[in-house]
This record gives C-alpha cells, sequence and structure tokens, in this order.
C-alpha cells in the first residue's frame, strides 16, 4: 500500500488512537526513552492508519478520538520522519 | 463449496512428549528435539521407523538480530527427520502466523489423502542468550522504513497499540487483567515441565511489576524459553489400535488478513472484524459452536489476546471480555466457568506458542491430564496467536456422528 503526503506539512489531520510508551528492543532509541507512539486515522482518509511519535510528552493527556496534527522530527542527515502533536482545542 | 471441513475426524493425536521447559536448556535445541520426539513416538506404540511424515512450523518468532540456525535456533521437520535417521516420505513445514493450527492442519492434509500415515508434528522453541527482541539496527529499509525510524517495532508495541485502545473503548483495566494472568500461572504451576511449575503469582506481584510498553506491563508476557512439544498424528482407525484413547481433529481455521497495514500494525478494529471471520470459518468447518466447546484453550501470548479470543469466538458479547473475567468467567476451578487457561498457556507454561493449548486439549480429552483431569472434556478448542493472523483446531474426544 502507498500514500503519498500532501504538500503543505502541517495540513493532515488526525484522530489519536492508543498511546504506547516505555521500552525499545531498538538500541538506537535507548536515549529517546520513554516516548510516546499514537495510531492515528486520518481524517481525510477514515480507515487509513499510520504511526507515529507524538511530540507533546510523555504525559501529555490521551484520549480515543482526539484530534493531532501532523508535524516533522528533523533528524541528522536531512532527514525528517513525520510526527504528531496534539491540537490545542483536545 | 459448503465450508465443511471433508476429514472431520479422521484423524487422531495418537501420542505426545514435551521437554522440560526452561529459560536455556542444558543442550541444544536440535538434540532435546530429537529426544522429545523418541519419546512422544514411543509413548504413541510405535517404533521410530514407522513414523514417515514430519511437520513443524519452525519460525523463530524474534525481531532481534539473532542467526537463524537449524538444529540451534529452529528446528526444521527435515533437520529432525534426517537426526532421527529416516528418509521420510513427507516433510513439509507451515510458513504463515499460527504455526500449531498451521502446522496440524498440514499433518491432517496429509495423513486424509494418503501422503503420510504416521506423522511426528513438533514444535521447538529457543531463548537466545540476551534480550529476546534487542536489535541493534540502525537504518530500515522496505515497509520498515515506514514504522521503524518512529520507534515502531517489535511484538511488544504491536500488542501494546491495540491493549490500550481496548481498555480505554471499553473501560477496562489492569487490575482486571491481572485475574487473567493468575489464572495462566495458577494452572501452570500444576504442570511439572512449565517453567513456572509451582511458582503461582499474586495480583499484587502482577501489578507490581515493571511496565515494559505502557499498557503491558512484565507478566502480560511469556516469558522466552528453551523447549520442545512432539506430538504423533494418525488415521484414526490406526490410532484405536494404539495404547492410547485417540483425540480427533474436528477441523481447523485460519485468519485471512484482508486489510492492508504495515509489519505489526494491528489496530483493535482489524484484530476483532478479521477474527471473527476467522471464528465463523471454524464453525462452519467442524459443524460446533461456542457453547459445545467445554475446553477452549485460548492463545494467551500476550495476555490480551485473551479478551480478543473470548470475544471473537463468540464466548462473550464485543467490549465484554474484561466484565465476564472480572465476574470469574475464566476461573477453571469454578463450576460453570470456562476454563480457557487451565492448561496453564503460554504465560502460565512459558513462550511454547500454541503448544500448551494442543497439549491441554489432548491430555484432557485423551483422558491423560492425571491429578488435572477434568471431569467434562469432550470437545475442546486449541487458539494460537491473534484471531485474525493465527487460528484454531477443534479436537473431539469422539469422532463426529454420522
Amino acid at each position: 500500500m502507498r500514500w503519498s503526503w500532501p504538500a503543505a506539512r502541517g495540513a493532515v489531520g488526525g484522530r489519536i488512537r492508543p498511546r504506547s510508551s516505555a521500552q525499545s528492543a531498538l538500541s538506537g532509541f535507548a536515549a529517546d526513552l520513554p516516548f510516546v507512539l499514537v495510531d492515528v486515522e486520518l481524517a481525510e482518509q477514515p480507515e487509513l492508519r499510520l504511526i507515529g511519535r507524538l511530540l507533546d510528552g510523555v504525559h501529555a493527556p490521551l484520549r480515543l478520538g482526539a484530534p493531532v496534527t501532523v508535524a516533522f522530527e528533523d533528524l541528522p542527515d536531512g532527514m525528517a520522519v513525520p510526527a504528531f502533536v496534539l491540537d490545542a482545542e483536545s | 463449496m459448503t465450508g465443511v471441513f471433508g476429514g472431520r475426524g479422521e484423524v487422531a493425536i495418537a501420542g505426545y512428549a514435551q521437554s522440560g521447559i526452561e529459560r536455556h536448556a542444558s543442550v541444544t535445541l536440535g538434540a532435546l528435539a530429537v529426544e522429545t520426539a523418541g519419546r512422544a513416538i514411543a509413548d504413541a506404540g510405535l517404533a521410530v521407523g514407522d513414523v514417515d511424515g514430519f511437520v513443524t512450523g519452525a519460525l523463530f518468532p524474534t525481531a532481534g538480530a539473532y542467526a537463524v540456525e537449524d538444529g540451534v535456533s529452529i528446528v526444521s521437520a527435515n533437520w529432525l527427520a534426517e537426526h532421527l535417521g529416516i528418509n521420510p516420505r513427507y516433510a513439509t513445514g507451515f510458513q504463515g502466523f499460527g504455526q500449531i493450527p498451521g502446522s496440524v492442519a498440514i499433518a491432517v492434509n496429509a495423513i486424509v489423502s494418503g501422503a503420510a500415515d504416521y506423522v511426528l508434528l513438533h514444535r521447538a522453541l529457543h531463548n537466545p542468550p540476551g534480550r529476546y527482541h534487542a536489535n541493534p539496527m540502525r537504518r530500515a529499509g522496505g515497509p520498515q522504513q515506514w514504522t521503524v525510524p518512529q520507534g515502531y517495532f517489535g511484538p511488544l508495541a504491536m500488542i501494546a497499540l491495540p491493549y490500550n485502545e481496548y481498555l480505554q473503548r471499553y473501560g477496562a483495566d489492569r487490575e482486571t487483567m491481572a485475574k487473567v494472568v493468575v489464572e495462566a500461572r495458577a494452572n501452570g504451576a500444576r504442570i511439572p515441565w512449565s517453567y513456572w511449575y509451582g511458582r503461582p503469582l499474586t495480583v499484587e506481584d502482577y501489578l507490581a511489576a515493571p511496565m515494559i510498553n505502557d499498557p503491558i506491563g512484565r507478566f502480560d508476557c511469556d516469558i522466552p524459553v528453551d523447549g520442545v512439544a512432539a506430538f504423533v498424528l494418525t488415521s484414526g482407525e490406526r490410532a484405536r489400535d494404539l495404547p492410547h484413547r485417540p483425540v480427533y481433529v474436528l477441523g481447523y481455521a485460519s485468519g485471512a488478513p484482508t486489510t492492508h497495514r504495515l509489519p505489526l500494525h494491528w489496530p483493535l478494529d482489524d484484530i476483532m472484524s478479521i477474527g471473527s471471520e476467522t471464528a465463523r470459518r471454524l464453525w462452519q468447518a467442524t459443524g460446533l459452536r461456542p457453547g459445545v466447546v467445554d475446553l477452549p484453550q485460548l492463545y494467551d501470548g500476550f495476555s490480551p489476546f485473551v479478551y480478543f479470543w473470548l470475544e471473537a469466538l463468540g464466548f462473550c458479547e464485543p467490549g465484554e471480555a474484561h466484565l465476564f473475567v472480572q465476574e470469574g468467567g475464566i476461573d477453571s476451578s469454578r463450576a460453570g466457568a470456562l476454563p480457557v487457561l487451565s492448561g496453564g498457556g503460554a504465560l502460565g507454561n512459558g513462550r511454547m506458542h500454541g503448544v500448551p493449548q494442543m497439549l491441554e486439549c489432548y491430555l484432557q480429552l485423551s483422558g491423560r491430564a492425571g491429578e488435572r483431569q477434568r471431569d467434562r472434556a469432550a470437545i475442546g478448542l486449541a487458539c494460537h496467536s491473534s484471531p485474525h493472523y493465527g487460528g484454531a483446531v477443534a479436537y473431539g474426544a469422539q469422532p463426529p456422528e454420522g
């Protein structure tokens, strides 16, 4: 399955599903623990779901259906990885 | 096309052996498999040379960066046959999810078709030194490039998301799940070969254990082990001439995912909608319904699977499995309860995948469970993996009528 990102960053709305945080078996993530993963259903296309980091910190209040917006995490070597932030009104 | 399995009750389990289940065995996995297979064949009243079929699902279910070496970290059907000194007519391995129902289906079909008369079905599980899923990966390619850079990796994250979805959607809590794990460990503590033999768990211990991947705590996971189980299958007709009471295979079903997802992305809705289709196929293939199953052995490699199977199979309404558990519905010491973990499951034995479920069906239905023998055990169900990816096999103490 393929999907394309909208041209403008931050234009994707989504609804947060559950979170998951704590340990990772990937040693490359040791310094980032704990972090929050969310399963987001795109507002533009129901049932299209993707997983990303939530950038609001491990103590952010989370609930099913909370709206989020896409954000990007900048990584070394010019890479950017899509992630999410909670919308202000949530 | 009726969906009814044409080989219903034609094949039976005739004998078994289970190795000790240890964190790290004192011999290599291959040696343990050869020894266990030999005991299973003898238990069925056969000689090694009688076995002409070998079936397994050899998967080494780690997300870690470990080498797969036949005879050391896995044991294939061909490896085992060769090291028993047999050149079998039929030897193969199941490649999908739910290795136990998958390989039972292959063994049954081989016997019904006459491809083999006596099949040795085995499962060998290995626990490598170090962390089970540890992986030093620094770059991800292929489909993993869409999940790994986010930190989404391995089976713990896979199960944590749908479990949290279940908890939030249905208002379930970890105190209730403690009852599932305590039940598994109480039963496992009574099984001499279990890793947890003599070591039940308390609710307090469960809740005090470290969180691994919120909301999955340490005891929601089965413990990685070295262990081998082997079963001998043959036709019901031949099995009736062997020493032990045959246990008949009444049919099987496996999941068939139709949603396109990234690796290990298992939304709760996928698990339940596709899992219900797995169940529908199972009831259709076997002619059974939930109400006639007195020994459903549900898969519990992660504790939430018990809820998912209870609901997918129709023992509980969607969202109500946790209430059923809360009310003592799976307490196998209580008359009228569903003994879904009476064999201890994976949580009560160690990471033997679907073996404890199949073994409990065999032991109870053949009347060989010793002091654990239950009064009512006529129809059993052995589940493995998730309802949407794995499968289940139905067993009967008698062949089906008609």
